[in-house]
């Protein structure tokens, strides 16, 4: 299946621990579609941020529990991904 | 360090040049990210741990826009400082370049108080009128307590109308030859040219002197454009006046009576009371007129050129007061559009004595150190206080509001200096 990069890369996460990875492990957080595969994920932040990405991990975080009145759900679920990118290589998103 | 250039551009007025070097400028924007970042709430981080990153991309513009504003005002206030200038007014900026890791370059250009020597005031002699009430003044002061207590009286058939007389009359209005009112028993003050929504042409005294009961009199005039009926705004009008009685104000007789009547005991009490009071009155005047004569004898003794900006934004406040009370004695608007430069001219000369004069006294109350005192300022407050019968606590606040304590006190430091200076000169008591 061929996807658009912009549908695989949802945003970077922005927070203070994910910024510990980048400065430390050139280490950068996304959150993704949570069908997308390790594989998809290298190639969409190498045609997005033009990048060589060296190794994806990837989580997949369930929804969290939510009520409103007598009705129950969830939210969605999504996927987090870390992208390791080669050395040297950095992206600009702050 | 800051780097400042001075330069003269005309009476009263400078032309500041100032550089603030590059680390300056860097350590007051890392001061700006740092207040910043310590206080910045963004999501995903805990306060003060937020990247420099992040707070350059989300709030750069904002902390480099205050860390300007706050550099030019610290940085000329020092400037005015160090070159010991006195600033009046407010100070304008220009040319201004502000980068980050660059020198920040601006100019100012200020209006400062006007330099000028004192001149001894020893030697001015002032003359000084004599505030007792003549005989004549007293009998005038009479005079007119009395006819504020004047009382109509129905005057005979015989009477003729003269001015300030009240008359009832049928009053009937026509214009092209319809009836615009038909008034049966109104009651007319003869006195002025309008009257009922009318303008006439000729003032009311000078139309119906010498009428009588029994007769009509024809006035020609104009129906006012505030007319309650659109129709006959502004049209051409003839009202005919058929007299029926004629009311005169007679004031009453000075005598034991009239005297009682104001709960004095005899005329004699009511002279002096009388008396009294306008010689207070007078004396107040001919106080008023000793201080204009030395304010207007240091104006001639010490010449200077005084700020323009500060004297034009003055002369403007006096001419649109002026002009409000123009308008509030319903002179109208194209009269008072026809003697706009003659009333410029005035309001110029008036700011421009009461600048000098602000000035004189104020550096006459620097050399002598004249000040006032808060206690001082507390028994005015208490004063004014009575006067409008509100509490002391309720005139402060309001005053704090107003921000009008620091004019009350430059008000009571120009009435001690003029205090001090009439002590010391020669004032000549003329008879």
């Amino acid at each position: 299946m061929n996807r658009d990069s912009y549908m695989i890369v949802r945003r970077p996460l922005i927070t203070e621990k994910g910024m510990a990875g980048v400065n430390q492990l050139n280490q950068y957080p996304f959150e993704v579609d949570p069908s997308a595969k390790k594989a998809e994920i290298k190639k969409a932040v190498e045609e997005l941020f033009s990048v060589h990405v060296k190794k994806v991990r990837t989580m997949s975080r369930k929804g969290k529990p939510r009520h409103y009145r007598y009705w129950k759900g969830t939210t969605g679920e999504w996927k987090r991904a870390i992208v390791t990118l080669a050395p040297g290589e950095t992206i600009e998103f702050i | 360090m800051v780097n400042v250039t001075v330069e003269d551009v005309g009476p009263c007025k400078k032309h500041l040049k100032i550089i603030i070097p590059q680390a300056d400028v860097q350590a007051k924007v890392e001061e700006g990210y740092a207040k910043l970042g310590a206080s910045a709430v963004i999501s995903g981080f805990r306060k003060g741990h937020v990247p420099r990153k992040l707070l350059v991309r989300r709030f750069g513009e904002e902390v480099l826009e205050e860390v300007k504003q706050n550099l030019l005002a610290d940085a000329s206030e020092k400037a005015i400082e160090e070159k010991g200038l006195k600033p009046i007014g407010e100070p304008s900026f220009d040319n201004v370049a502000f980068e980050e890791n660059k020198d920040c370059e601006f100019e100012v250009t200020l209006e400062v108080e006007p330099e000028f020597d004192l001149v001894d005031t020893k030697g001015i002699s002032l003359t000084k009128k004599s505030a007792a009430v003549t005989a004549d003044e007293l009998a005038k002061g009479l005079e007119n307590l009395s006819r504020q207590r004047a009382k109509l009286e129905l005057m005979d058939q015989k009477t003729a109308i003269d001015a300030g007389d009240l008359i009832v009359c049928d009053w009937e209005v026509k214009a092209e030859s319809e009836t615009v009112a038909d008034q049966k028993d109104a009651e007319l003050f003869v006195f002025g040219k309008r009257s009922g929504g009318l303008e006439f042409e000729q003032d009311l005294a000078e139309a119906l002197k010498g009428a009588k009961f029994g007769d009509a009199r024809e006035l020609k005039g104009k129906v006012l454009d505030n007319y309650p009926i659109e129709k006959w705004r502004g049209k051409d009008a003839t009202v005919t006046v058929k007299v029926k009685e004629i009311r005169r104000p007679v004031p009453p007789a000075v005598n034991e009576e009239f005297a009682k009547s104001l709960d004095f005991d005899s005329v004699e009490a009511l002279n002096k009371a009388v008396e009294q009071s306008m010689a207070a009155n007078k004396e107040r005047e001919v106080q008023l007129e000793v201080e204009q004569q030395l304010f207007d004898k240091l104006v001639e003794l010490m010449p200077f050129e005084l700020p323009q900006g500060v004297l034009k934004a003055q002369a403007r406040n006096i001419m649109m007061r002026q002009q409000y009370r123009l308008r509030q004695r319903g002179i109208p608007e194209e009269e008072i559009e026809k003697h706009l430069e003659e009333l410029r001219n005035a309001s110029e000369e008036a700011a421009g004595r009461n600048l000098k004069t602000y000035f004189i006294l104020k550096k006459i109350g620097e050399k002598e150190k004249i000040f006032v005192t808060e206690t001082e300022v507390d028994a005015r407050i208490a004063a004014l206080a009575a006067q409008h019968r509100v509490s002391v606590e309720k005139m402060r606040a309001q005053m704090e509001e107003e921000n009008s304590l620091s004019e009350l006190r430059a008000g009571m430091r120009e009435d001690k200096v003029t205090e001090f200076l009439l002590k010391n000169v020669n004032v000549k008591q003329e008879k």
